[in-house]
């Protein structure tokens, strides 16, 4: 399911009577199947964006299509869009609201026309693919599991659906190393089953090495948008500091300035060691 | 020193059998730089929690100050000399002026009310955070906020500043501004304890405490704990990014000279080895 935002701006109004322009003039498209990561400072707009996307909010102006259709048009059905796109929030671990596991990740589907028993089917395999035992925690309180097992029974939740488009806000943050890890490679097996994925992050090195192509936005505006490597070799020609750039290309940038250049392109971990491999090796054998 | 803890053991649940800390001994002298890093679950919240008594002592020994935790009278006054920075700001402000926000605490301890404007300022510039009093908290960046809720601590003048998880939720750049004053207030003569999982983060600390299931699973200097590839795995942790390579590279029959901790230390190192080459 492709997805194009058309010239989209949102406006809203501050208690204080201050119009804010949370998105200006902002145009792309996303294409069934692809990966795609929204980079942007806190405040940048990110979080409307994909709000606007899920249709949870309507552009001030501008068009939001969804394989066509104009998901804002008089007519069409929304509540079908539910079924289309699933949206993580950030710290989703504070929406768990059920008093059991199994009625949490439930409850997406009350209206899904499925019945009693594919309804439990469909709870038992979102729970086993987050790595739950489904007879262990389906009579747990979601109150009582941890921070991380939280995050997991939520996603249980927005993957029960099986919607064709996922929307991830954040959903790296406050979790550890192998926690991030899990989530980045669940995140990309469903891509690879056809998912079409789409995920805000601060984490770099994350966006370049999961994401196929990167939205930039700053200040409420597109500042780029195309293939991951791409977008972030320009963002480090414009210097942007910490903001858009991986450790690995840091190092290299370092190692430059020391009479060091290697191959340009280094992005991640695996690029770097690959060149330092080749550039260090045959001196001192032993 | 300043902090003394002796077997340390807390249970989530009354008289449960599953306990969040077992037998944890800390050490932390006045002055010291100290991180606690560890997987989510391993514990380091809640026994930083005990610290300033936001949980209260079940098992064990725990002195602060020199005050004993189990003397429920003094724990108003340790609050004030061990101060908390949480992980999501959004949730810790409760005015809607900055200036106001700082003032607050002062308040509530009856700092006399022409001290206040001056405490306020103070705290403030300490966090380079000066022009910014009538602001409203919200419109700030999230490195902002931060440093606001830390000023609203730092203005009841604590000798002990506990961030817990304080930059999990901060992108790149508001990461690296709480760092930063981290260190500047540690240079200040401040305790310093971070919790964090962010490896990056505890290179600069004098030590690190690893945790892990409750346990403490080692204790030393970040060189000690940061490049124990076997420790860190038990740990669920990735070791820092320069200690990575360095062992990959070392395996691939490429020696550098010392495992480095940070990127400079990482260039320094390859610079070094081309040189002998």
């Amino acid at each position: 399911m492709s997805i194009q935002v058309e010239k989209v701006s949102y406006t809203y109004l501050q208690p204080s009577g201050e119009k804010v322009e949370a998105l200006k003039d902002v145009s792309c498209s996303i294409a069934a199947g692809d990966f795609v990561g929204i980079m942007g400072h806190t405040g940048c707009g990110k979080t409307t964006l994909i709000q606007l996307l899920a249709g949870l909010r309507a552009p001030t102006s501008g068009r939001i299509y969804l394989n066509g259709e104009d998901i804002n048009a008089k007519g069409y059905d929304k509540s079908s869009l539910r079924q289309k796109v699933g949206v993580m929030f950030q710290n989703p671990e504070y929406q768990l609201f059920a008093t059991t596991v199994e009625k949490d990740v439930a409850f997406g589907l009350k209206y899904s026309g499925l019945g009693p028993r594919e309804v439990t089917a469909r709870v038992r395999w979102a729970l086993e693919t987050v790595g739950f035992d489904f007879e262990k925690v389906r009579n747990q309180s979601p109150l009582a599991l941890s921070g991380g097992e939280k995050r997991r029974v939520a996603l249980a939740g927005v993957i029960a659906v099986r919607p064709p488009i996922l929307i991830f806000d954040e959903p790296i943050a406050g979790l550890d190393p192998y926690g991030r890890e899990n989530f980045l490679n669940f995140a990309q097996e469903m891509n690879q089953a056809g998912t079409t994925m789409i995920m805000v992050s601060h984490n770099m090195e994350a966006l370049a090495e999961y994401t196929k192509q990167l939205l930039v936005l700053e200040q409420g505006r597109l500042l780029g948008a195309g293939p991951t490597r791409e977008i972030f070799t320009r963002l480090q020609q414009r210097k942007n500091g910490v903001f858009g750039e991986t450790e690995a290309q840091r190092i290299a940038t370092m190692l430059a300035e020391k009479d060091l250049p290697l191959s340009s392109g280094i992005l991640t971990y695996t690029d770097l060691l690959a060149v330092l491999k080749q550039e260090l090796a045959g001196g001192e054998r032993e | 020193m300043l902090v003394e803890g002796k077997k340390i053991s807390f249970s989530y649940e009354l008289g449960g059998s599953s306990y969040a800390l077992r037998d944890v001994d800390i050490n932390i002298a006045r002055g010291e730089f100290v991180a606690i890093l560890g997987c989510n679950g391993s514990g380091k919240s809640t026994l930083v929690k005990h610290l300033n008594a936001l949980l209260q002592l079940q098992h064990g020994e725990l002195r602060v100050a020199q005050i004993d935790l189990r003397n429920e009278e003094e724990i108003w006054r340790l609050r004030r000399l061990c101060g908390m920075v949480f992980q999501n700001p959004d949730n810790q402000f409760v005015s809607a002026v900055v200036e106001e926000e700082i003032a607050f605490g002062l308040e509530n301890y009856e700092v006399p009310r022409d001290e206040i404007p001056a405490r306020v300022r103070s705290a403030l510039a300490m966090v380079e955070m000066d022009g910014y009093e009538k602001r409203a908290p919200h419109t700030l960046s999230g490195g902002q906020k931060q440093r606001v809720a830390l000023a609203g601590v730092l203005a009841l003048e604590p000798e002990i500043i506990i961030f817990d998880e304080a930059t999990a939720m901060l992108d790149p750049g508001g990461r690296q501004e709480v760092v930063k004053i981290m260190h500047k207030l540690h240079r200040a003569g401040k305790t310093i304890i971070a919790i964090t999982h962010y490896v990056e983060e505890t290179v600069g600390a004098d030590k690190i405490i690893l945790m892990h299931k409750g346990r403490v699973l080692s204790c030393g200097t970040p060189q000690a704990i940061l490049t124990d590839l076997d420790l860190m795995r038990e740990a669920e942790m990735i070791p820092p990014l320069p200690v990575r390579l360095y062992h990959d590279l070392k395996q691939a029959g490429i020696a550098l000279n010392n495992c480095p901790l940070t990127d400079e230390e990482l260039v320094e190192a390859i610079c070094q080895f081309r040189l002998k080459r």
